[in-house]
């Protein structure tokens, strides 16, 4: 039962930070390992400011 | 069988819409529920999206859930990912639906709830949704390519470029009209200005918070932030209470003024993970708490519409903005019913997150609907304020004077009803201590939620905290919008400074970062400054200019997308693109062209400098004004004015001219029609 309860909390959370727009550090790793195994993966820190960078430096994020 | 349960069900649908229409048009003289707006608004969604956005999915673009999105093939982890469908939808409308669906609405209740809802309903069915729809589609089937990158390499340069400097512009006159409508509501509100302002140490909090304490843990802070929001709520309800603090924080839209042009800097130049992100995450949560509070307000109260379905204003003589129904109505809303803003949105993120482009239906086109039911219910909340309280709100100094009692008086004078007694009350209510001329929308549709709210909740003893509530919401989540806007608005001019010199360009380089963010600020600064001291109460030329603005990047966009569905060899439909395109291109000339031109005074910007420079001719002083220099002033703001709405008609018409050539030579046969979409190989799809 606790198990369930925090299945299913983890989830919505991982739907609600998607929605948010929260860089999703886990799958560029998943993605990294995958794709491009044995290339240079940024640490998380590095990872989120870059994407939070981007996200606010360009027309298209945020309208009126 | 089951083909005839659904034309049993969308004959029914179509009728039921239908019959709600003709019940909020033929009522007179009684006030018509809520209800029937809610069911005409969703019935018309269903049909639409049902029929017209499935025509456009499978005639035109032939929408293949078997073709690799541009998620799938250049899936990188970071800005292309293959993403569930009800998170991009979900991600989308955060990113379109702003504070304009609320404002709009709003101030075009001055003609009656009518010509609002039917521009609303029918205006994002034939022409908002289509439009979001096709840029995205066209994205999609680019690589994910922006608006402007598509403006330029499918028109041609000039359009292209047009478009990038009109992008500027009207990002400029966005983020001044909208810091005008926080200014309005929070002046002379100490309550407003500590809630508001407790909302920058909160996201500084949860900025910090993110940084060190918890790094990453965006849900941990933005729950804290919600609680320091409360927390916020009450101070300010503290404040406004405590004679000797109060004062202190009971502001003049002119110090206001600045103090926003001031945050907006900072924001524009702090790293973003310190204020900038955290704000943003709050105002999602707030905002996406707030429509769903007030649609299920709306819902459990279903209040009568006590505004009238249209009001003698319709001539033009309305005090809240001047202007004909045609075409003002069609200018004061755009958000809600069409948008040029979505289309960066729907050229930006949203296209490189569809795992699958069938899905692009429902987020582009369905995405458009839902914003047009949150501008739907704004109206709602406006026509649920008796209209003599409506105007007492919404309109200027100017118009009704300064005392609950001239109000009363001018409000008679229009045919409606207003107890200045009952007047006060409301502001006392709301814990305000006065609510006449309380232009821009904010205030009116806080009054109406708070309405709608305590009825549901807590009665009229909250209907304090509910206003306040409300008012939170609105500056919290328009001024999220003004920060992020100055900070695109630097990062665009860098861009476009940098061919004049080269180190202006550099992203990082401190000099050129804090020299951008001075001009975007000083120039929306400008505008916001103008406003802020025009007699009229500055939402009047305000708010035009920014419908004009916007409804001008809607033709851009349409005009890239006739363009797109013409290359496609797919010009029998290109009426689909070319009927709402049409529309804007009548509305905006006519009403850019009367903005600039009109003789009268209230609506042309010459005629106005006219009218003042006459005044002084004589050596009187125009009313509302103070000296002389102050007079001159106002000359100079109309001149300026009037040519930033030359500018917007200039734009248009090179973008429609340009447009229309190249349309001719692709159908002419000059020139050969060759879509510039990226084939659809199956192979790539099995790799």
């Amino acid at each position: 039962m606790i198990n369930y309860i925090s299945t299913i909390f983890s989830r919505t959370a991982s739907v609600v930070r998607a929605v948010l727009g929260v860089p999703d550090y886990e799958r560029y790793l998943a993605h990294m390992r995958t794709a491009h195994p044995g290339d240079r993966v940024m640490s998380e820190t590095e990872f989120r400011h870059t994407r939070m960078n981007d996200r606010y430096n360009r027309s298209g994020s945020k309208c009126c | 069988m089951r083909r005839l349960r659904a034309i049993l069900v969308w004959s029914f649908v179509s009728a039921l819409g239908a019959t709600s229409f003709a019940w909020l048009a033929l009522s007179r003289g009684e006030p018509v529920n809520a209800a029937w707006l809610l069911v005409a608004a969703l019935c018309t969604y269903a049909v639409s999206y049902r029929f017209y956005s499935k025509f456009i999915a499978t005639k035109i673009f032939a929408l293949d859930p078997a073709r690799p999105t541009p998620a799938l093939r250049l899936n990188d982890g970071r800005d292309f990912t293959p993403t569930n469908r009800w998170i991009v939808f979900g991600h989308h409308f955060a990113a379109i639906a702003g504070p304009g669906p609320l404002v709009g609405p709003t101030l075009a209740a001055q003609f009656g709830f009518l010509p609002g809802a039917l521009w609303i309903i029918i205006g994002v069915a034939l022409g908002g949704a289509v439009q979001d729809f096709v840029i995205l589609c066209a994205s999609v089937r680019r690589d994910g390519k922006s608006l402007g990158q598509m403006a330029k390499e499918e028109i041609g340069p000039v359009a292209g470029y047009t478009a990038l400097v009109a992008v500027l512009g009207i990002m400029i006159v966005l983020i001044a009209v909208l810091a005008l409508v926080v200014v309005n509501a929070l002046k002379a509100s100490p309550w407003g200005v500590v809630t508001i302002g407790l909302t920058i140490p909160t996201a500084l909090i949860m900025g910090i918070y993110m940084r060190w304490f918890r790094p990453h843990r965006v849900l941990e802070a933005s729950a804290i932030g919600l609680v320091l929001l409360v927390v916020a709520l009450l101070a300010g309800r503290w404040v406004a209470a405590n004679p000797t603090l109060a004062p202190t924080f009971t502001l003049t839209g002119r110090t206001l003024a600045l103090l926003i042009m001031a945050y907006s800097f900072f924001a524009s130049v702090l790293p973003v993970w310190l204020l900038l992100a955290p704000r943003d995450y709050l105002s999602a949560f707030v905002k996406i708490g707030v429509v769903l509070a007030l649609a299920l307000g709306i819902v459990i109260v279903l209040p009568p519409l006590q505004m009238p379905a249209l009001t003698q204003f319709t001539n033009g003589t309305g005090p809240v903005f001047a202007g004909k129904i045609f075409p003002f109505a069609f200018i004061t809303i755009a958000c809600g019913a069409i948008s040029g803003f979505h289309s960066l949105i729907a050229s930006g993120t949203t296209p490189k997150l569809l795992a699958n482009e069938a899905d692009a239906r429902m987020v582009g086109y369905g995405g458009m609907l839902t914003e047009s039911l949150v501008a739907v219910m704004a109206l709602i909340a406006a026509c649920v304020l008796t209209p003599g309280v409506y105007f007492a709100i919404n309109a200027p100094a100017s118009a009704i004077g300064t005392t609950a009692a001239s109000a009363a008086a001018a409000v008679q004078h229009w045919g409606f009803t207003l107890d200045p007694a009952q007047m006060q009350l409301l502001a006392q209510d709301v814990g305000e201590k006065t609510l006449l001329s309380r232009t821009g929308g904010a205030p009116s549709l806080a009054v109406g939620m708070a309405h709608l709210f305590s009825r549901v909740l807590g009665g009229p003893t909250a209907m304090a905290l509910w206003y306040h509530f409300a008012i939170m919401f609105e500056a919290l989540f328009i001024l999220t919008t003004v920060d992020a806007g100055t900070r695109v608005g630097r990062f665009m001019l860098q861009d476009l400074l940098k061919h004049v010199w080269a180190p202006i360009g550099r992203v990082s380089w401190y000099p050129a970062v804090v020299m951008a963010s001075g001009v975007v600020v000083a120039m929306w600064g400008y505008f916001l400054y103008q406003g802020v001291m025009d007699p009229l109460g500055g939402i009047n030329s305000l708010w035009p200019l920014f419908g004009i603005s916007n409804q001008l990047l809607a033709a851009v966009a349409l005009c890239v997308g006739t363009t797109v569905i013409i290359k496609m060899g797919k010009a029998r439909y290109a009426w689909v693109t070319i009927l709402p395109l049409t529309w804007l291109a009548i509305v905006t000339m006519t009403a850019g062209w009367e903005k600039i031109f009109s003789a009268d005074p209230k609506l042309g910007f010459l005629s106005h400098a006219r009218m003042v420079g006459d005044r002084l001719a004589i050596g009187a002083l125009p009313t509302g004004v103070q000296n002389l220099a102050d007079a001159k002033r106002l000359i100079l703001n109309d001149q300026i004015d009037a040519l930033v709405a030359g500018f917007f008609l200039v734009s248009v018409v090179v973008i429609l001219v340009a447009s229309a050539h190249e349309w001719f030579t692709v159908l002419s046969g000059r020139k050969i029609a060759r879509s510039t979409e990226i084939p659809f190989e199956q192979t790539t799809r099995a790799a």
